[in-house]
């Protein structure tokens, strides 16, 4: 139990007193701990439920619009949606990356990494063209998607991407971006075609914004180089990681000898959230929005997500 | 209540709001190429009869597909899981052909009064091609014969007609480029054409780009046909024409920073609900020219916009999925339906649900007698205490200019928070409405600045009754921030002597 130790005046008295009740306190988790787990074990499959921590995530406020697996009417119209000739391999994603005008040259660092990450891109000087005209020229390029990298401090701060040539188009924030080359232990990328993992991408928006993600590799994943990008959604914030897998043997014999698979991640790291989706290539002055966070409205509440 | 929705993919929806459930869901292949552009209720079922409750059958409706056809299906009561309340959509004749990709959906009345005609539809698409045809055909052989075609200059990207003028049927379109022009569809001939703003303070020509388009007469049932209509443009203006005035439009007022997409004028035509690409929907008053509340919660970009016929109630649907139901002067939500699709058109049925009347009539502050079981329908609408008195009309001096106006506002609204004592004082001495404004508002102001100087003076102990005195001021030596109201006031005050 936790008294109040302010009192007392002697501050190598206090300080050891505030030591033992701390030292106290973290015997008796360590306690029930043993004893929860014990009786887990003694239980067996009767044992009760482990207890989850309510986290803002856990306790989500209700969303209508999640698409339950057997919502016919959602996936008859990603039948036909813009991404689909991407998902049934129709078409192979080309991108073009460009930048804001006149990059800082560390920016190309993430240019670089992207382009490791994304198999067929391509990256073309912004020049003095505006995206407009970038996007009319991607697309009698045959380009399917348009990156545009801002950056600020000399780190990228926001990316937008255009569907060719009927859009979509989305603006995405990107925070807390590691390089590859700072990424501890990073292994090297191969030129295999990477897997895709799309994680919690749950409403009718989520569903939207995800196959927008998946839209961005080729469908045909080659297993042999077990590379994985994930894409994890959480709170709204996408979480973007690039790791190789491997099943790796146990050193042991007999029942200790097990495959464990293992990660080496690859890199680079970036976080995504999404500020609007349009209709159309880019065009913000007189495309029509699809969906726009509104700060005021939206986060009025910390509990409800959009994803 | 039911409202009916339809979507990019094809799906008209018949929905009752309280419990958020489709009543139905039309036939038909879901796919995009049937996207419905654009529906409109059957003109033999005028929105008084629809809501019968002895009558099975409460709507025929058209829906325009991009592919090029328009369809028309009846709406009618069906048993549903036993009981009475739900909803049945079968189609009615065939479809009709018309120019792929409509931008706009009219129905007309029939071309001779006999009452077996069934009524009349037009079609407008992009590039400019009109038809009139024979709504819902059953085949006969001068079918084709009553078909009427026109071709418009184009691109149209809002259009609108009206058969109820009297002096034949007439129609108005616009678009990108493309200012606003009338026909008569009789003769085909262009009766008017709008004149475009006068170049702007750099002497560039103002782009024309007309997104949407309200005829003003039509909503409150005056005829008259199409001389006066409300604009939308993809520029961020609002613009009133009146063909009988001018060619150039009366009025402009600048809207948010974003295109309007479509718009609804209020049944009794005072008002203009506006809709953006970005999902903000606000009321413009037409009197006034002056952007009043908004309703909140449109996520994306709204396509559609309808008013109940007999409450004041307002559905919105858009490209976020959601159609959402508004109390139009509370302006709360009262309902909010997902429908899994992005929406494009909306259409609100009579019915009038019992839960919705009671809560509107509550929640709608200014109004007392407004929406009472829906048994006046013209009172919710039309009564002149349902449109609100008090502070809403407080700006409503004519001669006054709309900067001079909003500064008035802000230095009235500081004055409030300033004192309180000076503000029961300004509010006190409002002139009525009807009053002559330049006398009412000195008279106030005056009352003002000698609530002020009497404070200074019982403060600081010496004051002259002279009010524009800086020395009055210095002498009375009021705490700081007292006197930096004690300025403010003043000033404002000098206002109305100086003009």
């Amino acid at each position: 139990m936790k008294t109040s130790l302010g009192h007392i005046g002697n501050k190598a008295k206090r300080t050891e007193l505030y030591r033992k009740q701390k030292g106290n306190k973290k015997a008796e988790q360590k306690d029930r701990r043993r004893r929860r787990e014990r009786e887990a074990q003694e239980l067996g499959e009767e044992a009760p439920p482990k207890q989850k921590p309510k986290t803002l995530e856990s306790t989500r406020d209700p969303d209508r619009t999640v698409v339950k697996p057997a919502d016919d009417e959602v996936f008859r119209d990603e039948a036909e949606d813009e991404f689909a000739r991407f998902f049934s391999n129709e078409q192979t994603p080309k991108i073009m990356i460009t930048t804001r005008p006149r990059p800082s040259g560390n920016l190309f660092h993430f240019v670089q990494d992207l382009m490791r990450m994304i198999p067929n891109a391509f990256f073309y000087p912004r020049k003095s063209f505006t995206v407009k005209q970038i996007c009319q020229w991607a697309d009698n390029k045959k380009f399917t998607h348009l990156f545009v990298i801002s950056e600020r401090l000399k780190i990228c701060n926001g990316l937008i991407v255009s569907v060719l040539p009927h859009g979509p188009t989305a603006f995405f924030k990107v925070s807390n971006v590691i390089p590859s080359t700072e990424v501890f232990n990073h292994g090297k990328v191969t030129a295999h075609q990477p897997e895709i993992i799309l994680n919690n991408f749950n409403t009718r928006l989520g569903h939207r914004v995800g196959r927008f993600l998946g839209s961005f590799f080729p469908h045909e994943p080659e297993f042999n180089g077990r590379q994985v990008v994930t894409f994890h959604n959480q709170r709204d914030y996408i979480f973007v990681r690039f790791h190789r897998y491997i099943f790796a043997e146990g050193k042991g014999e007999g029942d200790t000898k097990k495959t464990r698979a293992r990660l080496q991640e690859l890199g680079p790291r970036f976080t995504l959230k999404m500020r609007w989706l349009q209709e159309g290539t880019f065009d913000t002055q007189y495309g029509e929005y699809e969906w726009i966070h509104k700060r005021k409205e939206m986060d009025s509440t910390r509990r409800t997500f959009h994803l | 209540m039911r409202i009916i929705t339809a979507d990019e993919t094809g799906l008209v929806k018949v929905v009752r709001l309280e419990s958020g459930e489709c009543l139905a869901v039309s036939a038909g292949e879901q796919a995009r190429a049937n996207a419905v552009r654009a529906v409109c209720f059957d003109h033999a079922a005028p929105a008084a009869s629809r809501h019968r409750a002895s009558d099975d059958f409460f709507a025929r409706i058209h829906v325009a597909r991009a592919a090029g056809a328009v369809e028309t299906w009846d709406v009618s009561q069906s048993e549903r899981d036993g009981q009475t309340g739900g909803c049945a959509l079968s189609a009615r004749g065939t479809a009709v052909e018309c120019a792929a990709a409509p931008v706009a959906l009219a129905c007309l009345p029939p071309a001779s009064s006999s009452s077996s005609e069934s009524s009349r539809v037009l079609t407008c698409n992009g590039e400019g091609e009109v038809q009139v045809s024979r709504a819902a055909p059953d085949g006969r052989s001068n079918d084709e014969a009553e078909r009427t075609t026109l071709s418009i200059r184009g691109p149209v990207s809002a259009a609108v007609a009206d058969g109820d003028g009297g002096s034949g049927l007439a129609l108005a379109a616009g678009g990108k480029e493309n200012d606003l022009k009338t026909w008569d569809l009789g003769t085909g001939k262009c009766t008017w054409k709008a004149k475009n703003v006068p170049h702007d303070f750099l002497d560039m020509r103002q782009p024309v780009w007309i997104t949407s388009l309200c005829p003003l007469a039509a909503a409150t049932g005056g005829g008259g046909g199409l001389q006066q209509m409300v604009a939308g443009t993809a520029h961020r203006q609002v613009r009133l024409y009146d063909a009988r005035a001018q060619k150039r439009p009366t009025h402009s007022v600048d809207a948010d920073e974003h295109g309007v997409t479509t718009m609804a004028v209020a049944p009794d035509g005072r008002e203009v609900v506006v809709a953006d690409t970005a999902g903000l929907v606000r009321v413009l008053d037409l009197r006034k020219m002056k952007w009043g509340r908004r309703f909140e919660g449109p996520a994306g970009s709204v396509r559609g916009l309808a008013f109940h016929p007999t409450l004041p109630v307002l559905a919105c649907v858009g490209l976020d999925r959601m159609a959402r139901v508004y109390g139009y002067h509370s302006r709360e939500q009262k309902f909010q339906v997902y429908l899994k699709q992005r929406l494009n058109a909306v259409l609100f049925d009579g019915e009038e649900g019992e839960v919705q009347v009671a809560a509107d009539g509550e929640d709608g502050e200014k109004k007392k007698s407004g929406a009472k079981d829906g048994a006046g329908a013209g009172e919710d609408w039309s009564g002149s205490e349902g449109w609100g008195s008090g502070e809403e009309y407080e700006m409503d001096e004519a001669d006054s200019s709309e900067e001079e106006e909003e500064e008035e506002e802000e230095e009235d609204s500081r004055r409030r928070t300033a004192t309180t004592q000076v503000s029961v004082r300004a509010n006190g001495g409002k002139p009525s409405v009807g009053e002559e404004d330049s006398g009412g508002e000195s008279s106030e102001e005056e009352s003002v600045d000698d609530e002020v100087d009497a404070r200074a003076g019982s403060e600081g102990g010496s004051s002259s009754d002279d009010d524009e005195s800086e020395e009055s001021e210095e002498e009375a030596k009021p705490p700081p921030t007292k006197r930096r109201q004690v300025q403010r006031t003043t000033a404002s005050a000098k206002k109305p002597s100086r003009r």
